[in-house]
């Protein structure tokens, strides 16, 4: 269901976790979520970067600001949000009659990815109403936003020893 | 190095001060200098600008040396002004031109038109008015620092009004102080202008025009101090008639003039030569007066032998600086370096240093209490020492201020390393004005940087 960074990575370190709907080899499943879950944590520390702006550098040119954040802000969020699309999938498959096995992922045991990978609506697996499985991606896209707030504040409002300030000689 | 000292006679001499002051604030001229200007108009919006960043950069209250003890320029005004609206005919006789006897001497000098005339309008090209007018200044002291070696380059046009009527009583005044003066070794050159400009749309004939600079170059002669003058450059030839400019007396007398379109520009060659003149170290032969002169043309010549005096290569130069300074206003930079965790490592020790250092002798005056804000309220002061409404971006022509300058650039600059930093208490009695030197401070530095990155 959720691949949200934490999960990708929980997931990769879960151990097996049945695929019902490709017929892939497992390490190549466990190396493609392992990959996922770091781009995104990369991505989603580039993130912080860019919109804490501790370097200077990045303010050099605001337009490239913007369209690096912005690719930036897609690659975290798309697999945030894959979830809710996932979620609904089976709803809308029968609308499309389209065979909801060919591309429904949400098969993934992922109670397997632990507690983090839970709060962030990834253990939901067993869930079945797409409705619920929705709202609780809506509530970890809420936290994940949440996070990234927060991260940026508390870095904001860091006094670092070797800023300005700590080049005063009073 | 001799010490540099620029006399700017009247409006023409005030435009080339104007872009000479331009050069010295871009980094272009290296050399500080001091200025005098002595006009019967008001001192130009550049010059006044330039006058209160010059007195921003002092960081001593007993000395003219700013950051670095390095010398900053100075930049003083003599009006030679008549108080009030009165006629020619008013000042010269006590009464009006329509009252005045029809054999009275003052007939002799000059027309009813020149009577009639109000000396706030100018002086109309005629240099007996100026010579005449301003005879009392003659007693007094030039507001002038002279030391050492000095060379001193007067500029000024001989077939205007004020520059003709005062260049002769001039030179001889520097003759004085030279006698006055005996341990000082004082070369007086002069960039003059003559026929530079169209007189068709003034108004004024151009036979008044060759009358005056015929006048002012007898007169060198008559009261025999020509050989007073070293070396001297002369601008404006009607025979070279790319040399001929149009005027913009508008934008001149607001003080901010057009940037020259060619390298044949007068006053852009006038600006060179008085840089050629100022560098000058050869004594002169004893040859005539009239062999001592150089054309506009020579004059820039010279000065190529620098490349930053091409015009295009100086376009270059104070672009770079204007955007430079631009860059620090827009985006931000002081604020950024206030808040980056790694401000030297992104910025340059130095400039951090240089910031830091302003603040902390404030914080030493004045208490930690009162300067928390400091590097807030210089980026406020910066912008509106640029932007103001007499911000020094004013000086700069229009089109300067529109490039895009990287951030990275600034790490590149090197920027002043003092490891002795102080400023004279005094001159940070409270934390405007600690800010307000620390600002012009950093955009002079800024402006200048242009050669190295």
């Amino acid at each position: 269901m959720c691949p949200y960074p934490f999960s990708f990575l929980l997931l990769a370190a879960a151990g097996p976790t049945p695929i019902q709907c490709y017929d892939w080899d497992r390490t190549f499943v466990l190396a493609f979520h392992a990959a996922l879950g770091i781009a995104t944590l990369a991505s989603f520390a580039l993130l912080i970067l860019f919109l804490f702006r501790p370097l200077g550098w990045t303010t050099a040119r605001p337009y490239l600001r913007v369209v690096v954040s912005s690719v930036l802000f897609v690659l975290t969020v798309v697999p945030t949000v894959s979830p809710f699309l996932l979620g609904l999938w089976p709803g809308l498959s029968s609308v499309l009659r389209v065979k909801p096995e060919y591309v429904n992922c949400a098969g993934i045991d992922f109670e397997a990815a632990g507690f983090l990978g839970g709060l962030f609506g990834a253990g939901a697996s067993a869930i079945s109403q797409p409705i619920t499985m929705a709202l609780i991606s809506l509530v970890g896209w809420g936290l994940y936003i949440l996070l990234l707030w927060a991260v940026t504040a508390i870095l904001g409002r860091i006094r670092w020893p070797r800023a300005l300030k700590g080049h005063l000689q009073t | 190095m001799p010490h540099h000292v620029i006399i700017a006679v009247g409006g023409t001499g005030q435009v080339v001060l104007h872009y000479y002051t331009l050069l010295y604030v871009a980094g272009v001229v290296r050399e500080p200098f001091d200025a005098l200007v002595m006009d019967t108009d008001d001192l130009n919006k550049s010059l006044q600008i330039t006058q209160r960043l010059l007195g921003l950069l002092k960081l001593r209250s007993d000395a003219n040396v700013g950051l670095a003890s390095r010398r900053v320029p100075t930049l003083e005004y003599m009006p030679l002004r008549v108080k009030g609206r009165a006629t020619v005919s008013e000042i010269l006789t006590g009464t009006s031109e329509t009252s005045l006897g029809k054999d009275h001497p003052a007939r002799a000098w000059f027309g009813r038109e020149d009577l009639q005339q109000e000396i706030s309008q100018g002086l109309f090209a005629r240099p007996a008015l100026s010579s005449v007018l301003t005879g009392k200044w003659f007693s007094e002291d030039l507001p002038l620092q002279i030391r050492g070696d000095t060379n001193i380059v007067v500029v000024a046009s001989l077939i205007g009004g004020t520059g003709g009527g005062l260049i002769t009583p001039l030179v001889d005044k520097l003759r004085q102080l030279k006698e006055k003066k005996p341990g000082v070794n004082l070369s007086v050159r002069a960039v003059f202008f003559g026929e530079y400009f169209d007189p068709d749309r003034t108004g004024i004939s151009r036979e008044r025009h060759l009358s005056n600079l015929r006048m002012c170059l007898g007169s060198l002669q008559e009261q025999g101090v020509q050989d007073e003058i070293k070396h001297f450059a002369l601008i404006g030839d009607r025979q070279e008639k790319e040399f001929l400019l149009k005027r913009q007396d508008n934008r001149e007398r607001d003080g901010t003039p057009p940037w020259p379109e060619t390298d044949t520009d007068p006053f852009w060659c006038g600006t060179q030569a008085v840089a050629v003149l100022l560098d000058e170290k050869t004594k002169e032969k004893d040859v005539k007066f009239g062999q001592r002169g150089i054309t506009g043309k020579q004059a820039a010549e010279r000065a190529h032998q620098k490349p930053q005096y091409k015009l295009k290569d100086a376009h270059e130069w104070v672009l770079r600086g204007t955007s430079r300074a631009e860059a620090i206003i827009l985006k931000s930079v002081v604020d950024h370096i206030a808040g980056d965790p790694f401000a030297s490592t992104v910025w340059s020790r130095a400039l951090v240093k240089l910031i830091a250092d302003f603040w902390s002798e404030t914080t030493r005056n004045l208490g930690e209490d009162r300067t928390q804000d400091f590097p807030q309220r210089l980026q406020t002061e910066i912008k509106g020492l640029w932007e103001g409404d007499n911000g020094l971006s004013k000086v700069f022509p229009e089109e300067f201020i529109k490039r895009e300058c990287s951030l990275r650039s600034f790490k590149r600059v090197p920027w002043p390393v003092v490891e002795d930093f102080t400023v004279d208490a005094s001159l940070l009695g409270n934390v405007e004005e600690a800010v307000q030197r620390a600002a012009a401070t950093l955009l002079f530095e800024a402006l200048r940087s242009c050669d190295h990155a």
